[in-house]
């Protein structure tokens, strides 16, 4: 056995015991800040939801004021009633440059589509269909379009003479500058996820070409809106752009490191303070195990002494504890076996016995 | 869809004068609810000359156009006196007549002559719920169903095409053909798939579109 081995023994607990506390506080402390800035995360996405849906109502309410001051003019009235085709579309160009829409429509009673974009109006198959039928049974209507693969905010309105000789309808497009908006508004990723009735397309939005393709997967199989859910470490909230239905949606999201990054300054902290306690536990160990080790070593040495013939090595004890007892008892048995064997052979003795030093027991006071 | 059935045939109970016809229409929908306001022109198969015939009047009232459905016959003049305190801009973009009768108080609007055959939507430009419908028949044999949703028509014995309008019909009624005697013909129109009522005036509520 190695002569430090209660030492050593002795150092491996006290520092276990150390590591072992640090480790489980330091657990506790992480398993509560982990919930609280999760927790903190999830409001701060369910307000970001929540500013999403501020700004479509507010862009509606500001498109459809348009669309109506639109339908209501006499002068539009007068052109849609004629199907002056040209008229019309210059009409819608105007108005849409006016409040910054991206594109205004007339749909006439028997379907003919006239846009204030040429190209827009050719690509136009079904997508109306829907947003026609409200229209035409409650004087206006909502709704998300996507046309080639171009997601609007669509607001359309009955043109009423005063009974309804058509549609007219205005657009805002989701851009990728609106995203980016979105960000700097609430510090979120953003993401505008259209849906085509059978899956998922990232339409635009913040988001790298990885998290893009993940983001997609996870909501096929998710489809929960409305509710902050978590994949790959990122904590995410799906918002409808509109309420009827799920044709596009906001997905907010911040990465759960990202959270967490305040928090790791206090992790290192709490490393550092974990190393000073192992340390001086390591201090206490070594002071400890040395009053421990040091007289039971000398005790030792005149344990073999005696074992070798030397009755007399002279013992001071100076301590009142276990190991004062030791040695006393070691004084004791030394005397004892000093004079049973100075009656037989003194001469012999004598002279050894006096060329050894005083050996002294003592103990931690 | 608009669909005519004959319930029952023609009554032979006493004697009508010579040359003379009588059309007895029940105008219902799918229901069975009788529709009151609903067109019966009787044209007669012959083109006929027309003399010329009083005008007739299109009154404005508490915002209201009174009557609110009008027939008349091709080449009527139809005079339109506002009855309100407010002026009013009384218009047209139907196919069958279109004008404009700029803001007038009183009786100061020019009366306008409804030429041509046809149905003609009247709006007000500053008073959007205002809507009244003119049909303009080319006939002098037509009558609106009172509130029972009956029509009598008196004519000369002949051939005649029956038409039939109303404010909530979605299409056209299918052209009939009609050969009356010297008879009663008692008839039941029913109007499939009207529009409802205008009473779903759309809210301005835009937050309700979102």
């Amino acid at each position: 056995m190695p002569r430090f081995s209660y030492l050593l023994k002795l150092l491996a607990f006290l520092i276990g015991l150390v590591v072992v506390l640090e480790t489980i506080s330091y657990l506790a402390t992480r398993l509560v800040i982990n919930k609280a800035v999760t927790q903190n995360a999830r409001t701060e996405l369910l307000a970001g939801g929540e500013l999403f849906t501020r700004i479509m109502q507010n862009k509606v309410e500001q498109l459809a004021l348009s669309v109506k001051v639109l339908t209501d003019d006499f002068g539009f009235k007068d052109a849609v009633a004629t199907r002056d085709e040209k008229t019309i579309a210059s009409a819608l160009i105007n108005h849409s440059a006016r409040v910054k829409a991206d594109i205004g429509v007339l749909i006439t009673n028997d379907g003919k589509f006239i846009a204030s974009d040429e190209m827009f109006g050719l690509q136009i198959l079904d997508e109306f269909n829907s947003l026609k039928e409200q229209a035409q049974n409650r004087g206006q209507a909502y709704d998300i379009i996507i046309v080639d693969g171009r997601a609007y905010q669509f607001v359309m309105f009955a043109v009423k003479a005063p009974v309804i000789i058509g549609l007219a309808g205005m657009g805002f497009e989701i851009k990728q500058e609106f995203s980016a908006e979105l960000q700097r508004l609430t510090g979120l990723e953003v993401s505008f996820v259209i849906h085509d009735g059978k899956q998922f397309h990232y339409l635009n939005g913040t988001q790298g070409e990885q998290q893009r393709e993940n983001l997609v997967e996870q909501l096929e199989a998710t489809k929960t809106l409305g509710e902050v859910f978590v994949y790959d470490e990122i904590i995410s909230l799906a918002v409808p752009a509109a309420r009827k239905n799920n044709h596009l949606l906001a997905v907010l999201q911040v990465p759960l490191s990202q959270v967490l990054a305040p928090f790791s300054r206090l992790n290192v902290q709490l490393f550092l303070l974990a190393l000073v306690f192992a340390a001086l536990a390591g201090i206490a160990a070594l002071f400890l195990a040395r009053s421990v080790t040091r007289p039971v070593r000398l005790l030792a040495d005149i344990a073999r002494k005696i074992a070798s013939g030397f009755y007399a090595t002279p013992i001071s004890v100076n301590s009142n504890d276990e190991l004062g007892d030791l040695a006393r008892a070691f004084i004791s048995m030394q005397d004892a076996i000093g004079s049973a064997n100075n009656k037989c052979c003194f001469n012999r003795n004598t002279i050894r016995s006096r060329a050894y030093p005083i050996a002294c027991v003592s103990s931690p006071s | 869809m608009v669909v005519i059935r004959i319930l029952s045939c023609i009554f032979l109970l006493f004697s009508v004068p010579a040359l003379s016809a009588q059309l007895l229409l029940t105008v219902t929908n799918q229901h069975g609810e009788v529709i009151p306001n609903a067109v019966a022109a009787l044209v007669p198969t012959q083109a006929t000359d027309f003399t010329s015939v009083p005008p007739a009047i299109m009154d404005q009232r508490d915002n209201m156009f009174v009557p609110g459905v009008l027939a008349i016959r091709v080449n009527t003049l139809v005079r339109f006196p506002n009855s309100d305190d407010v002026r009013h801009h009384v218009y047209s973009f139907s196919p069958a007549k279109k004008f404009e009768l700029r803001l007038y108080h009183g009786m100061t609007a020019e009366p306008v002559l409804f030429d041509q055959p046809g149905t003609v939507v009247l709006g007000c430009n500053i008073h959007d719920s205002m809507v009244a419908y003119i049909y303009v028949v080319e006939t002098d044999f037509f009558a609106l169903s009172d509130q029972q949703g009956n029509i009598q028509l008196n004519v000369p014995a002949g051939e005649y095409q029956l038409q039939i309008y109303h404010p909530q019909m979605r299409e056209n009624f299918p052209a009939s053909r009609l050969v009356l005697g010297d008879s009663t013909k008692q008839q039941s129109i029913v109007l499939n798939n009207l529009s409802p009522p205008t009473a779903t005036e759309p809210t301005d509520e835009f937050s309700d579109l979102f």
